[in-house]
């Protein structure tokens, strides 16, 4: 009783005092996350729904589209392959170069996008370390599809493994433990029993992982060389049609992609709140008779 | 099946878990491994099911030394937490060990139904295997985990800890079911506590573990009338503590003499004599070997009467046990000085540092 009258008394601002922060809050979100939004959309739609759908009647535009969702898609694949083996591993055992497996997932974040771009050019590019030795093959990786991927993949690279180490980690080892003790193999536990007890996390860490992908501007912008129709991902072609003073157009395929990311942003939420639950089943409704 | 742990050591870091531990545990005996925290119950028990390899000596289990994937099968292990699979329902959990059989040997889905059935009635859950596990309470939960142990049809059911988390009354249930459970299957079981009571009301053998060693091994009733250690005395049961020294073979305490038959040790070494309080006796007189002491205390709620004491050499509490009527015949109060015999004494070396009293005689 004492405890929770001192606690509220705390919390006992003046009603002023309250208004103000609210308002204060409010007005920040709005400032930096509304009133963008709303411009995206308003410039959009300036002349007109018919002007709106004209800019997606672009060949260039569907081009840049597919090119964003087939980097995403195997940026994504990918990461999620690595992501759930490297937090198997650092959930589960305890190993040599641990410290240094969870700083390597996280060199990415550390680097700036431009520069990851750039190390890819320095690495793969004519005048790079492997660049003749891929021209003598014909393989070209910058300036085309398959360096808009990597690049995409490194700067995407933390996000599973990150989301999904905490998880493993909190659920323990005793599961497993048990699933060996009733007979089953390393397979079936780890596809039986780890997976579906991760499932929320894996799926909240792959949601983030292609909000990014599919964002990324600053390391493809170095690697595409802005092919218009061949190696433009949806935020470079947002760039060029801008750059050409093509508003309607730009804000249109800007649009999208906020919608995409307003639909990611739901599905994280979800997805983030499964995932508690997971962690915390108390939070759920007591059932128990 | 049988169990054979042959000198087994465990070490982990600079901390050795367990020091050339060996045990023969016959097929169908119900064994306790008792200790404090960290005295290896735990890393034992882990190391009979497979779970932590020894750093030295070996484990068989029917005598197999290196068991194949099937008999690792026949091995049922109950965790404290209850380690349930939180994702799938009780029904799925039970029948998990059924499920990851391989083909050839994996029962038909009308079998797997009606042995996970069988179990489930058997820990009285038949009515609960729709629910997920979050959503019973902790004692049904490990009825759950003792049911998945046992619809795999183990030989060997070991349990850590098993009613570690529970309230005391749940606990008491569920001791009485797991040993009309061992009566019933006749499994050889191995289960770990701290709980020094449940060891007793549960286990046909106490293996007493500390620091890493077997202290003693034997039936409750030889733990508890003949600790082989200071340390049992001390952990299993009440106890009384006297401090003091071997003068003409005698055990010297204060300025009384206890004789006490038979013991090794030298004269004018320091000892500890251990006795329970029901091996304590009271008298108004004085008389050769009894020692005086203060009433602190009296509580004579039931049949049995609890006396405190102070004894009057050092003022260390003691505590007599002794049946109302006795009580009502002393008829003892508060704060009366009287005398307290030791019926019975078993000598340990004092190995506490000295203090400037032991010396003064």
């Amino acid at each position: 009783m004492a405890e929770s009258s001192r606690l509220s008394a705390a919390r006992q601002e003046s009603r002023p005092v309250r208004w103000l922060l609210i308002l204060a809050a409010l007005g920040y979100l709005a400032l930096f996350l509304l009133a963008p939004l709303a411009a995206v959309f308003a410039e959009a739609f300036k002349q007109g729904a018919a002007a709106y759908f004209k800019a997606f009647e672009d060949a260039e535009a569907w081009h840049a589209i597919r090119l964003s969702l087939l980097a995403m898609g195997i940026a994504v694949a990918l990461n999620t392959a690595f992501g759930l083996t490297a937090a198997w591993l650092l959930g589960k055992f305890d190993f040599r170069g641990r410290n240094l497996l969870t700083s390597l997932i996280d060199l990415p974040f550390a680097v700036s996008p431009v520069i990851s771009g750039l190390i890819f050019v320095l690495l793969f590019g004519a005048q790079g370390w492997f660049g003749p030795w891929l021209a003598d093959r014909d393989i070209r990786l910058i300036f085309a599809t398959p360096g808009i991927v990597l690049a995409t993949t490194f700067v995407t690279f933390p996000f599973v493994a990150r989301e999904l180490t905490p998880v493993m980690l909190a659920k323990g080892c005793d599961q497993e433990e048990a699933a060996r003790m009733l007979g089953a193999s390393g397979w079936q536990t780890f596809w039986r029993v780890t997976l579906p007890s991760v499932k929320w996390g894996l799926l909240y860490g792959v949601i983030l992982c292609s909000a990014r992908a599919m964002g990324e501007f600053g390391a493809v912008s170095v690697v595409s060389g802005h092919i218009r129709g061949e190696t433009n991902t949806l935020p470079l072609h947002i760039e060029t049609l801008y750059n050409e003073y093509q508003f309607v157009a730009a804000f249109a395929c800007a649009s999208a992609l906020s919608l995409l990311a307003l639909v990611t942003l739901a599905l994280k939420a979800f997805a983030e709140r499964r995932r508690d639950l997971d962690l915390n089943p108390d939070l759920k409704q007591e059932t128990a008779p | 099946m049988s169990i054979h742990i042959d000198s087994v050591s465990k070490q982990f870091g600079s901390f050795a878990a367990l020091q050339d531990v060996s045990l023969a545990i016959p097929e169908g005996q119900l064994v306790a491994l008792l200790g404090p925290s960290g005295s290896g119950k735990t890393t034992l028990l882990r190391i009979i099911a497979g779970l932590e390899a020894p750093d030295a000596g070996g484990v068989r289990i029917h005598g197999d030394a290196k068991p194949s994937i099937h008999a690792r099968r026949k091995v049922g292990f109950v965790f404290q937490h209850y380690a349930l699979f939180s994702h799938m329902t009780v029904f799925e959990n039970v029948a998990f060990g059924l499920r990851v059989r391989p083909r050839w040997d994996r029962p038909s889905k009308a079998a797997i139904k009606e042995r996970v059935q069988k179990v489930l009635a058997m820990v009285h859950l038949d009515w609960a295997g729709h629910r997920m596990p979050d959503q019973l309470s902790g004692g049904q939960r490990q009825r759950v985990a003792l049911a998945r142990a046992l619809a795999i049809e183990p030989e060997v059911l070991l349990l850590d800890e098993p009613f570690g988390a529970l309230d005391a009354q749940v606990r008491a249930e569920l001791r009485q079911w797991l040993r009309r459970l061992h009566e019933q299957t006749g499994l050889t079981s191995v289960f770990v506590t701290h709980d020094q009571e449940e060891a007793m009301e549960v286990a046909d053998r106490i293996v007493v573990l500390h620091e890493g060693r077997i202290e003693q091994d034997g039936t409750p009733q030889e733990v508890y009338d003949h600790p082989a250690t200071s340390f049992i005395y001390q952990f299993i049961g009440q106890v009384n503590r006297f401090r003091g020294r071997i003068r003409d073979g005698h055990f010297q305490v204060g300025d009384a003499s206890v004789s006490v038959a038979g013991h090794p040790h030298e004269e004018g070494t320091r000892v500890e004599g251990y006795l329970r309080p029901h091996d304590l006796d009271l008298a108004l007189e004085r008389s050769p070997g009894a020692l005086p002491a203060t009433i602190t205390r009296i509580q004579s709620t039931g049949p049995l009467a609890r006396v405190r004491l102070a004894a009057a050499h050092d003022q260390s509490d003691l505590e007599a046990h002794l049946s109302t009527e006795d009580l009502a015949q002393l008829s003892l109060a508060v704060g009366q000085k009287i005398f307290v015999k030791p019926r019975r004494l078993d000598l340990f070396p004092d190995t506490s540092p000295a203090t400037a009293e032991d010396w003064v005689i």
